[in-house]
This record gives C-alpha cells, structure tokens and sequence, in this order.
C-alpha cells in the first residue's frame, strides 16, 4: 500500500517536471525548428513558403504556406521533414481540417474557412430572398409590412453569420430621373440597413449602397421589369473594421 | 499531437521503465531473501 503510494507520488512529480519543462524550453524548442524550417527552404530558394507550426497548443506538425508552384511544394514539404523535430509537414491549403490551427493567425486558413462560411451565409440569404422578395412601390422607399416579416427572417439568417460582412445594394427601375434613382436606390437600401440593425444585427456588419439604375436585372422597361429591377440585394463578404463584439458593446449603450 | 503531451507521455513512460528495472535490480531480490 505504502509502495503504491510511494509509485503515485513519484509518477506526480515526473508530470510536474515534464510541465515546468515544457513551460520552460517549449516555446524556445518551437520558434528554433520555426527558423531552421525557413532557414532551410531559403537555402533551396524555397524562401515563397512560410513554415508555422502549431502554437496554441505546441506542436511539431510544421504547416507551410505561399505561393509556390506544384514541383517545389512537395520539395518543400520534403525540406520541412528532413529537419530533425519536426513531425509532420503540410501545406496549408491541402488541410481541411486546418479549423483548430487556424486559431494562431495563420491567414489563408482563416480565408478557406471563412470563404466556406461566406458561401454559407449567402446561400442561406438568397433562398430566402428567392421565395420572399423585398419589394417597393415605384419611387418609394416604404418598407411594407410584408417586407418588414422577410427582415425578420434575414436578421434571424444574418446572426449565424457572425464575423461576416454584408453589402445591401439597393436597386431601381428604370423610370425617371438616373441622380433621383441613385438617391432613391441609397435610401432603400439604408432602410434595410436600419430594418436590420433594429433587429439585433451589429451596424458594423452592414454596408448599404445605392446602384440606381445602373444594374438591372431584367430587361425591358414594362412593369414586370420593373418590378424586378426594384430590388434588394445582399452580397456576404469578409468581416471588415471594428469586430461584432465592438458593434454589440455600442449597441448596448 | 500536442508537444505537451510528447513530452509526458515520453517522461512518464521513463518512469515507468525506471520502476520496472528498479523492483527487477531491488525489489525481486528482496522477496528471494
């Protein structure tokens, strides 16, 4: 009993040995296979790749990225492994599964993610907008109360849309002066911008702009037409300024 | 893996080998006697 005690205290310590030792060389240990890796690949002139490895936590799973062509990425990859410490070696755009690593800055992972994220969203705004259009009387800007219930459901779609950015674009008919359109166009779009941020959608998040006349959807200059071309549009695009969190602290005030 | 966890797990298991020799050197002569 006393000797099983004795094994669990001593297993007790070498954990709390290999955890101050890690604390005190882990850091240190990474950032110098970090500048051998890319010390190497400048030898080779591969010095386009970028060699990171895992930070949050450690690890010796080298990531590369830059642009580089097909040949010298494998070359690349093969420099990375030939380096003593290093565990595995690939290229960012090859991982998929680079979610959980993407945490350390590493921006092309940030960027695939966030384009399937971007195509996500839009995709999710459109099929509401396809079967739901917001639509406005000739020379009006009055959101009618069947627009305001599709704003409802946008608000709902656009809040899994953390960390993204939307550009609503108003758009007109054709008919009339092209200057009061553009202006007319500017203020549709601003309600819907407004409609929004009501309902709990951060301002930040929210681009409104006014393209008038000048991007129709349909052509032709009967009332179907225009009808069509009196319309809403939202583009999802990457997060840009202040963060959500930011917008919702200034919401709250 | 996590470096962290290497390097426990590679400590760990050199406790373990160095239990192991040491009730093989130590321990077992003792029950003999």
């Amino acid at each position: 009993m006393e000797f099983r005690g004795k094994i669990l205290v001593g297993a007790a310590a070498t954990v709390v040995l290999g955890l101050i030792g890690h604390a005190a060389t882990g850091e240190k240990f990474m950032s110098g296979l970090e500048q051998q890796a890319q010390t190497e690949l400048a030898a080779r002139g591969l010095d386009a790749a970028t060699v990171r490895f895992g930070h949050d936590p450690l690890s010796r799973s080298a990531v590369l990225d830059g642009e580089l062509a097909d040949g010298s990425r494998q070359e690349a990859l093969d420099v990375v492994m030939a380096i003593p410490g290093v565990s595995q070696a690939s290229w960012q755009t090859d991982e998929i599964a680079a979610k959980d690593k993407s945490d350390d800055g590493t921006s092309s992972a940030i960027s695939s993610e966030m384009q399937g994220k971007i195509a996500k969203c839009q995709d999710d705004i459109d099929k509401i907008i396809e079967s739901r259009k917001i639509s406005f009387r000739s020379g009006s800007a009055y959101v009618s109360p069947a627009s305001n219930k599709i704003l409802d459901v946008l608000a709902t779609a656009l809040k899994s849309c953390d960390g993204l950015s939307v550009v609503v674009e108003g758009h007109t008919d054709d008919n009339g002066n092209s200057a009061i359109n553009k202006t007319m166009s500017q203020e549709r779009a601003d309600r819907i911008k407004a409609g929004l941020v009501e309902r709990g959608i951060p301002e930040t998040m929210i681009t409104a702009i006014g393209y008038g006349s000048t991007r129709p959807r349909a052509k032709g200059s009967d009332a179907a037409a225009d009808a069509q071309n009196r319309r809403i549009e939202f583009r999802v695009g990457p997060a840009k300024g202040p963060t959500q969190n930011d917008a919702k602290a200034q919401q709250g005030e | 893996m996590p470096l962290l966890l290497e390097n426990l797990l590679l400590l760990l298991i050199t406790f373990a080998i160095g239990l192991a020799l040491g009730w093989f050197v130590w321990g077992r002569n003792k029950e003999e006697y």
